[in-house]
């Protein structure tokens, strides 16, 4: 008997703990697919001043307010909320570390981060604090305090800037970087420089002649470019600290700039010496040149891969300008572009895998992007101009372009996705070839 | 011609019936139990889009039906119509990208004006609240049956998924460039409030982990389960993939 009550015990005790296990909820997956926003939203309130101080620092607290508003709206990942609808601000006066934030009124309007600061302002130097909150969570993300001289007060705002980006996206945006540009006038053509916010255009090269194809090195310090001034197309490096240029490709027929290795160490090169255009590297220190293309085709543009592994070049050698890649030691040369029949100016983006480059559709130019396979291929301008030259930001964030229509000609700036499109600079005369450079250190 | 060891011994014929009987159902518990627990339970996985509800013709539109009464009878029964969903691949914004630009921004009012409602709605849902049961079963309560139970569970998981979704900003540039997943665990008492919440599985790219839980801290409190619903808790995981378009 005894047998049987154990093995009877026994049966029990497993069908219980099978329908118990049975029983027991199989969980469920919900799949968010993808993100309703492509901004952050954010509040910046404006920047209070001490209490009884002078009318002029109340009013620097809105305008140094205004300048971070419009240095983050120029990066393309944030939403700035209007003021108009913050509601009742509680705490006039001196920003403190202890203040206390409410911060269901700023979740309420649909802000997840939010900017406070204070501003002084006396007849030598501004000094501002900032502090960033994380509404979401009601915490506190960084708190800073920045100083300059009097006239620096939009050189704080970018910082301020920067110091935003570089806690929210890990990295501190473009605000130190400059585009090169080549601006046409009549028959000259000069390169010419502007900050990413558009203040400070600079004319860099004045050769009275043809100057084109601005390439920045990986330091800032030196432009490459093409110049026709003693006749012919010559590739000089310009030194941007004591503004002399070297000659450093004078080789018959074409010398054409292409973009600095990764390091810095070598320049490509389009040369025609050898009869058609092909694909040279030239080591800077020895100013030694090898040749990497050896095809009878017309091989241009050469560019090379962040990782300085790859080249991506123009080639029409299978009938018409495509994209190619290729190793930097010239072997194994592939095509990755298949749509349209004219496609050139590549440029490779610093941060992900992808190549934007210039394509004939519809008889216009336009930018577009693909990867590195050749795949994921996506069009990034599709408005009535030519939208040429496409060269990326340091953060692989944005695209700097040259758009063209009618007489008017402009140079852009848009998201790595197309969208949020702003113009750098404006003009009648021929706006061309912009170049990105890297961050100022 | 019984074989000699059964004559021998009468109490030993039982014991080796009985060793021989327990050892086989011993056995074979053994490995039913095994493969129960080890094959994994198919944990289910919800995938929305666009969610299509069909409006069935009722009786009234057939208004010569003073015909036979039994086709009424069917027509009442299907009346109970489920959505029907259908799986809709996402595609990339290549297409339009000003248009979803816009439409974001209205998204962004909408999304304003129902928090504000949301905010007036949320002393009224308090006092309904009921006091979480923690049993593993699901008792069936009232005359609503299973089948609506469940509709309603699906119903709510539409909900849950749409309004995490309308809360989940990620910048396109801030995404890898290899699919990731992270999944966030939660769990939903029947009042809708979360009473567990956390990393069910990090994709290793911190913008995307902060994102995706943001997304959920701002969807919570959950609204109550809708009457019907009969489990007295939900645990969910939601899944927040990165696939990487540009």
């Amino acid at each position: 008997m005894k047998k049987v009550k154990t093995m009877a015990s026994l049966i029990i005790y497993f069908c219980a703990s099978l329908i118990l296990c049975s029983n027991a909820a199989a969980k469920v997956y919900i799949d968010i697919d993808s993100p309703s926003f492509q901004q952050f939203p954010i509040a910046i309130s404006d920047f209070q001043s001490p209490l009884g101080s002078v009318d002029k620092s109340a009013n620097s607290g809105i305008a140094m307010a205004d300048d971070i508003k419009r240095y983050l709206t120029m990066t393309g990942i944030f939403n700035v909320l209007n003021k108009k609808s913050f509601l009742e601000d509680n705490n006039p006066g001196q920003v403190t570390a202890t203040e206390n934030i409410r911060y269901s009124d700023w979740t309420m309007i649909g802000a997840d981060y939010l900017l406070r600061g204070n501003i002084t302002r006396n007849d030598k130097e501004i000094i501002v604090e900032s502090r960033l909150y994380d509404v979401t969570r009601g915490e506190l993300l960084f708190g800073k305090k920045y100083n300059s001289n009097i006239t620096e007060q939009k050189t704080i705002a970018r910082k301020i800037a920067s110091d935003i980006l570089l806690a929210l996206t890990g990295d501190e945006g473009e605000f130190s970087t400059q585009i090169a540009f080549v601006s046409k006038k009549k028959s000259q053509a000069d390169i010419y420089t502007i900050n990413y916010d558009g203040s400070e255009m600079k004319k860099v090269t004045s050769h009275n002649s043809i100057v084109i194809g601005p390439r920045w090195s990986p330091d800032r310090r030196y432009l490459a470019f093409t110049s026709y001034r003693d006749g012919s197309p010559e590739g000089y490096i310009r030194d941007l600290k004591n503004g002399t240029d070297k000659k450093v490709s004078h080789f018959e027929g074409l010398n054409l700039c292409g973009s600095f290795s990764p390091d810095g160490n070598k320049l490509l090169l389009t040369l025609s010496k050898e009869g058609n255009e092909d694909i040279y590297i030239l080591e800077l220190d020895s100013m030694k040149l090898s040749r990497i293309t050896h095809n009878y085709s017309i091989d241009v543009s050469p560019t090379w891969s962040p990782d300085g592994n790859k080249i991506a070049f123009v080639s029409n050698r299978s009938g018409s300008p495509q994209i190619f890649v290729m190793d930097a030691e010239g072997n194994n040369a592939r095509r990755i572009t298949f749509e349209g029949n004219y496609n050139t100016s590549p440029s490779w983006s610093p941060r992900s895998d992808r190549i934007a480059y210039e394509g004939l559709i519809n008889g216009k130019f336009q930018i577009f992007s693909i990867d590195a396979e050749g795949n994921n291929l996506l069009q990034l301008t599709f408005d009535n101009a030519k939208n040429e030259y496409p060269s990326w930001s340091p953060s692989g964030r944005q695209i700097v372009y040259s758009s063209k229509v009618n007489a008017k000609s402009k140079i852009c700036i848009m998201n790595a996705n197309g969208l949020n499109v702003r113009v750098l600079m404006e003009s009648n005369n021929s706006s061309l070839m912009p170049a990105w450079s890297s961050r100022f250190k | 011609m019984t074989p000699p060891m059964f004559i021998s011994d009468s109490r030993g014929e039982n014991s080796s019936i009985f060793k021989m009987i327990t050892l086989s159902l011993i056995i074979h518990l053994i490995v039913v139990s095994t493969a129960i627990i080890a094959i994994p339970s198919a944990s289910r996985h919800i995938t929305f889009g666009q969610a299509y509800s069909v409006q069935l013709v009722g009786p009234e539109v057939m208004s010569f039906a003073k015909g036979p009464s039994a086709l009424n009878n069917t027509l009442q029964s299907n009346e109970a119509a489920h959505p029907i969903i259908v799986k809709k691949n996402v595609r990339g914004f290549t297409l339009t990208p000003v248009k979803k630009e816009e439409a974001g921004k209205s998204a962004i009012q909408k999304a304003l004006s129902a928090l504000r409602q949301k905010e007036k709605q949320t002393p009224q849902a308090t006092p309904s609240a009921q006091p979480p049961v923690a049993t593993t079963s699901t008792p069936v309560r009232g005359n609503i049956s299973q089948a609506q139970g469940s509709s309603r569970l699906n119903e709510y998981y539409g909900f849950i998924q749409s309004r995490v979704k309308g809360n989940w900003i990620l910048p396109p540039s801030l995404r890898p460039k290899d699919n990731v997943v992270t999944i966030i665990e939660v769990k939903i008492l029947s009042n809708g409030a979360v009473e567990r919440l956390n990393f069910e599985k990090r994709s290793g790219n911190r913008y995307v982990d902060d994102s995706a839980m943001k997304a959920v801290q701002k969807s919570i409190p959950f609204p109550p389960f809708p009457e019907g619903m009969m489990d007295s808790y939900i645990e969910i995981g939601l899944r927040f993939p990165s696939s990487d378009l540009r």
